[in-house]
């Protein structure tokens, strides 16, 4: 069984495949998949440490559709990842392994899900959904398996893409100096409004009364998602320092 | 639109204060890579405007899609 946390997993999240634009092939595998399973549903998704992406998607919710993620102890997906393998679900409603967020808010009533691979770790999965129960055949499976298959590589791509674009091309010294700055700015910038959170928690240890335990508690929860976003721009932010390294060290 | 990248970031802080989205700012600040202090009534720059837009219906999507 994977660990959801393992960082090597974690490690496979580049930038360059989990920007939210419109890619050809990973579109055209979820409208494959879905018209395949015939569900009104189907996600290129990837588990990362707080929230399951939606990379690619067709039938989405609107709310899921403008917001392209979710928490990751509400998927379905995080069971593929775990599971390294195919996740079944007939009935959502009855079904006890599940949560039941996406089954209360969004009506999901049945899911198979099929892991997409980068790096030879499992980042998420070739998904399909429906708001009813369904006896998914079990050739479908397979039929996911070569969809997810498609997905893999093409992640692979991207992500080889990435890498050659970075590798030949660092850019202008002046132009990723001003990146550098401009996102370090950004970072200070969040982490000041941060402080009253850092400050609510430092405060837990020093007698509060149970409400209001509850209500730092309570907001401290939402940390989670704040971490993977912070999480993402240091990673682009040491990515621009390296080019920024390799750029200064050709002139 | 010229104010219109500003409107929609005090907007966002009003309902975040609103709603106790306590880490709802900082997440904006970061997802659309804006400092709230540069943006003015002058400010006109679509593609700023798009990513706030972006920013703020991730943040708010995911506070919908969260369990009651």
């Amino acid at each position: 069984m994977a660990d959801l946390d393992d960082p090597v997993r974690l490690g496979q999240f580049h930038s360059s495949i989990t920007r939210l634009d419109s890619d050809g092939t990973l579109e055209q595998c979820v409208r494959d998949a879905a018209a395949r399973a015939d569900a009104p549903i189907a996600l290129v998704t990837f588990v990362m440490s707080k929230v399951q992406l939606f990379r690619a998607a067709v039938g989405l919710p609107p709310e899921l559709e403008a917001s392209r993620a979710t928490s990751r102890c509400d998927s379905f997906c995080q069971f593929v990842v775990k599971n390294e393998g195919p996740f079944i679900v007939t009935d959502a409603k009855t079904d006890d392994r599940v949560p039941k967020a996406m089954v209360e808010i969004y009506g999901i009533g049945s899911y198979l899900g099929v892991p997409v691979r980068t790096g030879g770790q499992v980042l998420g999965s070739l998904c399909v959904a429906d708001g009813r129960e369904r006896h998914w055949p079990a050739s479908l499976v397979d039929e996911l398996e070569v969809l997810a298959a498609k997905v893999s590589n093409r992640l692979e791509e991207m992500i080889m893409d990435d890498g050659r674009r970075t590798e030949t091309t660092p850019g202008d010294p002046r132009e990723l100096a001003a990146s550098v700055a401009a996102l370090s700015q950004v970072i200070q910038r969040s982490l000041v409004e941060v402080g009253p959170m850092v400050r609510l928690a430092r405060g837990m240890a020093n007698g509060m009364s149970p409400e209001a335990l509850m209500r730092a508690a309570s907001v401290l929860t939402e940390a989670s998602a704040f971490y993977d976003e912070m999480m993402g721009a240091v990673t682009e932010l040491s990515g621009s320092a390296a080019r920024l390294q390799r750029s200064v060290a050709s002139t | 639109m010229q104010g219109r990248a500003l409107q929609l970031f005090r907007d966002f802080q009003r309902h975040a204060a609103q709603t106790g989205n306590a880490f709802g700012v900082c997440r904006v600040i970061l997802l659309a890579r804006v400092i709230p202090e540069q943006l003015t009534p002058e400010l006109d720059d679509p593609e700023l405007e798009k990513r706030l837009e972006r920013a703020i219906a991730t943040v708010e999507g995911q506070a919908v899609a969260r369990p009651p």
